[in-house]
């Protein structure tokens, strides 16, 4: 399966990376995929994804994954990849994180 | 208005359009009459649980708003290249066109040089639309926004304690059933703010079902007028008495709950001598000592059956303590006599207090609502703006909630209730549903923020590449340094690798909603490029570059005027409600919703992806209604994709134009959610050492260095610079608050307010107690300086009273406007503003809270 | 039939709701105030109490107004209301002396709020009803009550402190609410009998 993952935001000035593919077996979840990444860009990535680098790692709440259109949460990180993208047998995963401000 | 058809010819056209007001964050829902292309009237929206058709005389008044001939119609560009403040920008009418083709390429270059040179700034009247321009940010790829004088004043500390004791934005008292409120420096129910009109509803049926109210605040104005006993304080040190009187429940009555402290906080953590947790060797989770088998055990180990809140264990050969018997120690350091040293409040009225308190909280006592039998614990400590506005400002927050905690009044019937920290969704779709869940140590997160980090657990801090330096700072979400007097320095030491350029602002007259015009003008005046949305040309105005005629909130649309409920939305039991906010008006002249132009400007310039996506997780959009990162949408289209993805495709846009708002029952589940979510809140934050440690590693060798107590466990009275100042010809505590007839710095062009304002006694006065001027010669309306320790000063005219403390100068904030660009405005009231120190020393190095307090004295 | 109305000032806080309301609703001209708030201070420190006095027309049982008016423009309705009618008021101001609640407004002259800029679309629109030279002053809201709405402060004020309704009715809210709650008219010693009854704070 292929996997192409996009960084948006954010987290493409701070990776200095807007995208990259990677080959995944079928099975792969989207935290192995993650613990992946992490290798390649490390704790400036993860500290971006996860809200704590200690587990239990929970994903930051303005850090959005896509998977193929569709949001995924905390619950489906150990699920595994589906392969319904936009080639068939791929897979596009969508990383955007925003950092913040607020007030009032 | 009455007979709007004052010709005499019938009316073509008679619509009541169903929207929201925007002149504070509030957002109640309005009704708009239009009468043949004219608002005639803005009502409340009867259908809207946020108001129950009533509103306020600023959301009443917004038609001057509309039609005040003062707007800006058209674009225009400063031809004088001097800056400052009444300097004549020379303003010269351009097309839209040349002023986004200016504005493209500047932004352009500025975003391949480092896009984190551009900064955006958004001022709180207009918090919850203000949000979108953050997306922009995000598409952009810049750290650096804030909300000008917003976060620094009121929430830095209220909100990250509301976070992470009540999983919300803010609190109230559960007006239906509490019965004794006690409030520190808060208007909750009596003026402005969230839920700004729901609450005077509720806080009024409060009064008059019976329920005591006592308000400790420098000033007796529009709570403590309604109370029951008004308690004047020392400014800024709210936190003395609070601690105080929870020294005389544990200390001296031996009122706690324990049930509570036992199941819903980390009261029986166990605590090392180094102040940190005892903790399980093999899963690092916290030890409890469980009584019931003499064995320290995890703290959701189930065979934990009696978890100890008292005594010393022995764990790994050292003596640990459960965190309740540590704060029971600690707040014995604050004995009520000490203080009455502090504070200026009797000791005996601190332990009168204290008692009526506890008692009132009914510890123990249960209440049947809808069959369910729920804790009952009428009574409730509430702080904001004014307690909170000071340099100790975490541990003033956080000692006041302590009084909820340790009588167990938190988010069940009768007691503080943060803003529905629990929604399950409207029935049809499940949405939107967010839960507060238990976190590290079992602590909890809330279910939904407003920040990209929650308040607990704090984010790790990071060297700072922003220019507020917030990484540094994870419980902080806005930062005086966007706009200090030191801020450059700041940058030198930590070596910024970049400086802001441009500056892109929203609605935000920082020069005068921040603090000091001088320091703020110094900051302005580094920008090379200042473009800024307005609907009137301002102080701030004399540093932009190109002005953008704004659309009024009249004039635009907002799928969520009310979302996050956290926020806004009205709390307690009731009904939820999701308005929108759409134009009653078309737009005239060349005004154009800023959102619009913004999102425009996005797709012009490459962004469409990243800007699309940054929609996406704002609005929490995916499936059919995600955003196509490829295509290009209107505004429109991005609402209508929303209130679909939210209450499912009969209910898109078209059918919230007609219908206003949709509606559905609140759970008792959701209201008193606290007995049912399995989550515990601190009343021990042992994360504060660790986190203030990593702080202080990346801080200190830079120079920037605190007070360690800032970062204690648990919460100290610490004073403002203003309490340290040793020249007694300064003597007075000078500190403003909020009127009821006005929102920041943006309601006194309104004539219907300003005329008002000026029939009312206090509102453009300086507020003096009878005695105190006596004692100086000074005379009810005199004029008088107000001089600031530091060698800044106001003047204005007096206002005597005798609901003041001798030592306290009120002042309403913020008026005082000298541009000649708003006639009603101009030089009315006092720009309170003006005595404020803009800097790291003037700010609390846990959250980031400008110190809002200034030593004073008062001269003709 | 008696229209009036009972405020409740232990709900008041002083928010000038009713004054801009009924400001919006009339579209009155500066310093014209149909509804307007009075706000005093009693007591001496701490012991200070606010007082908050939402004030309008009593619309008096015997209107001293009434009796002054040389040319019948000022009429007492059947209804209760005390109203004007700007046909025949010829502008002598007899009745702004005569009334003692200052609840009368003289027109002298067009007055709008943004000065020289002139009347806004609004007020263009609103002022039609104002004719220059004639005296004005709360009527109820009678169009709205014509149209089975209550008066404009009735229905926005935040507090919920203002209840519309027939005195002459014992079983109405307003009746009932005089009597649990020992309402009082402002200056009931002018025997004028005021149809505007204040609830204890």
């Amino acid at each position: 399966m292929s996997i192409r993952v996009q960084f948006m935001g954010p987290l493409a000035t701070t990776l200095r990376a807007r995208e990259t593919e990677l080959a995944g077996e079928a099975g792969l979840t989207l935290r192995q995929l993650l613990d992946r990444l992490e290798t390649c860009y490390g704790p400036e990535f993860t500290q971006r994804i996860y809200r704590t680098l200690a587990p239990p790692r929970r994903l930051q709440m303005h850090t959005r994954i896509f998977v193929n259109g569709n949001a995924v949460d905390d619950a489906m990180l150990d699920a595994p990849l589906p392969t319904a993208g936009v080639e068939p047998g791929s897979s596009e995963v969508l990383i955007y994180f925003m950092p913040g401000a607020s007030g009032g | 208005m009455g007979t709007p058809a004052g010709n005499g010819q019938a009316a073509q056209e008679d619509r009541w359009i169903p929207s929201a007001c925007t002149i504070c964050y509030g957002g109640c829902s309005i009704l708009a009459h239009r009468v043949n292309g004219t608002l005639v009237k803005i009502e409340g929206n009867p259908a809207s649980p946020v108001g129950n058709g009533r509103i306020c005389a600023k959301g009443l008044s917004g038609i001057m708003i509309l039609y005040d001939p003062n707007r800006v119609n058209y674009p225009l560009r400063r031809t004088n290249p001097r800056k400052g403040i009444g300097i004549d920008p020379g303003w010269k009418r351009i097309t839209w066109e040349e002023a986004l083709e200016e504005i493209q390429v500047r932004m352009e270059k500025l975003r391949a040089e480092d896009p984190r040179q551009l900064m955006i700034q958004v001022t709180t009247t207009l918090a919850p639309s203000s949000l979108l321009f953050f997306t922009f940010g995000w598409a952009f790829g810049t750290p650096n926004m804030w909300v000008a004088g917003g976060g620094i004043h009121c929430g830095n500390g209220a909100h990250a304690v509301g976070g992470i004791m009540h999983a919300s934005w803010s609190l109230v008292p559960d007006f239906k059933h509490c019965t004794y409120a006690l409030y520190f420096g808060a208007s909750k129910g009596h003026g402005a703010g969230h839920a700004a009109t729901p609450n005077m509803e509720q806080a009024a049926d409060a009064r008059a079902r019976g329920m005591r109210m006592v308000v400790v605040d420098p000033i007796c104005n529009f709570a403590a007028s309604k109370a029951n006993e008004w308690v004047p304080i020392r400014v800024g040190t709210d936190a003395a008495m609070a601690l105080a009187m929870v020294n005389c429940l544990l200390n001296e009555l031996g009122i706690w709950d324990a049930d509570y402290l036992k199941t819903k906080t980390n009261g029986p953590y166990l605590v090392r001598p180094d102040g940190t947790h005892a903790r399980d060797p093999e899963s690092g989770k916290p030890l409890v000592w469980d009584a019931a088998t003499g064995a320290a055990r995890a703290y959701d180990d189930p065979a934990a059956k009696d978890p100890a809140l008292l005594g010393t264990y022995e764990v790994a050969g050292e003596a640990c303590r459960p965190a309740f018997e540590l704060l029971k120690e600690h707040v014995k350091r604050y004995a009520p006599e000490r203080a009455e040293r502090i504070t200026g409040v009797q000791a005996a009225t601190i332990r009168r207090l204290a008692r009526e308190f506890g008692e009132a909280a009914r510890v123990g006592s249960t209440i049947v609502l809808d069959g369910v039998r729920l804790p009952y614990r009428p009574a409730a400590a509430i702080y904001f703006r004014g307690a909170q506005g000071h340099k100790n400002s975490s541990h003033i927050c956080f000692a006041i909630d302590l009084l909820n905690q340790v009588v167990g009044a938190a988010d069940v019937v009768g007691g503080a209730l943060g803003f529905n920290p629990v929604c399950h969704g409207h029935p049809e779709t499940g949405r939107p549903r967010y839960v507060p869940r238990a976190e590290r140590d079992g602590l909890m997160t809330p279910g939904t923020w407003m920040l990209p980090h929650l308040p607990y657990p704090p984010a790790e801090p990071r060297h700072p590449d922003s220019m507020g330096f917030i990484e540094l700072f994870p419980l902080s979400h806005v930062s005086p340094l966007m706009a200090s007097a030191d801020q450059e320095q700041w940058w030198q030491r930590f070596e910024l690798p970049y400086r802001p350029k441009m500056l892109l602002n929203y609605g935000a007259n920082s020069l005068m909603s921040v603090g000091n015009k001088d320091t703020v003008a110094e900051t302005l005046g580094r920008f090379d490029f200042v473009v800024s949305f307005d609907l009137f040309l301002n102080e701030f105005s004399d540093f932009a570059d190109i002005i953008l005629p704004d659309a009024s909130y009249l004039e635009v649309l907002d799928p969520r005027p009310n979302f996050p409920f956290i926020f806004n939305h009205p709390a307690g039991p009731g009904t939820w409600g999701w308005p929108i906010r759409q134009p009653v008006v078309p737009l005239t002249h060349e005004r154009r919703s800023a959102r619009e132009v913004l999102l425009g400007l996005a797709y012009r310039m490459g962004l469409g992806p990243e800007m699309n996506m940054a929609l996406n997780v704002f609005y929490g959009l995916d499936g059919p209604q995600m955003l196509d990162p490829k295509k290009a949408y209107t505004f429109e289209e991005v609402a209508d994709r929303e209130l679909q993805h939210k209450f499912g495709p009969t209910h898109d846009l078209a059918w919230f134009k007609e219908h206003g708002v949709i509606t559905w029952p609140k759970t008792m589940e959701e209201v008193y959610w606290r007995p049912f979510v399995d989550v515990r809140v601190p009343i021990y934050w042992e994360f504060m050492l660790g986190l203030g440690e990593k702080i202080r590693r990346i801080a200190a060798s830079r120079g920037m260095t605190f007070d360690p107590a800032y970062y204690s466990p648990l919460p100290e009275w610490l004073p403002c610079p203003s309490h340290e100042v040793e020249d007694a010809a300064y003597d007075l505590y000078a500190f403003y608050y909020r009127d009821v007839l006005h929102t920041n710095g943006f309601t006194m062009e309104n004539p219907w307010l300003d005329e008002a304002s000026r029939m009312d006694p206090y509102s453009y006065r300086i507020a003096l107690n009878t005695e105190t001027a006596r004692r100086r010669g000074i005379r009810d309306g005199d004029t008088v300086w107000v001089e600031s320790a530091t060698g800044r000063r106001v003047s204005g005219r007096v206002k005597l009273t005798e609901g003041i403390h001798p030592e306290g100068v009120g002042i309403a904030a913020c008026a005082g406007h000298w541009s000649r660009h708003q006639p009603v405005a101009r030089g009315k009231g006092v720009f309170f503003n003006e005595l404020l120190e803009v800097d790291y020393e003037h700010t609390n190095p846990v959250n980031l809270n400008l110190d809002l307090c200034a030593k004073v004295r008062v001269v003709p | 039939m008696r229209y009036g109305m009972v405020i409740d000032l232990k709900r008041c806080f002083g928010c000038y709701g009713c004054q801009v309301s009924c400001k919006a609703e009339h579209a009155t001209p500066p310093g014209v105030f149909f509804a307007r708030v009075v706000k005093r201070e009693t007591g001496t420190y701490p012991n200070v109490r606010k007082v908050y006095l939402p004030m309008l027309c009593m619309h008096c049982e015997i209107p001293p107004c009434e009796a002054v008016c040389p040319t019948g423009a000022t009429v007492k309705r059947p209804d209760g209301i005390v109203d004007i009618d700007r046909e025949l008021c010829v502008g002598c101001r007899y009745c702004m002396q005569a009334c003692p609640y200052e609840a009368r407004y003289f027109n002298d002259r067009a007055r709008w709020y943004f000065g020289a800029q002139g009347p806004t679309e609004y007020e263009a629109l609103g002022y039609a009803q104002h004719p220059v030279g004639v005296v004005m002053k709360c009527n109820f809201c009678a169009h709205r009550l014509e149209h089975g709405q209550l008066p404009s402060c009735v229905v926005t004020c935040p507090t919920k402190a203002r209840t519309f309704g027939d005195l002459d009715d014992p079983q109405s809210e307003v009746s009932r609410l005089i009597k649990e709650r020992c309402g009082e008219p402002l200056h009931p010693e002018l025997g004028t009998g005021p149809s505007v009854y204040f609830l204890p704070a």
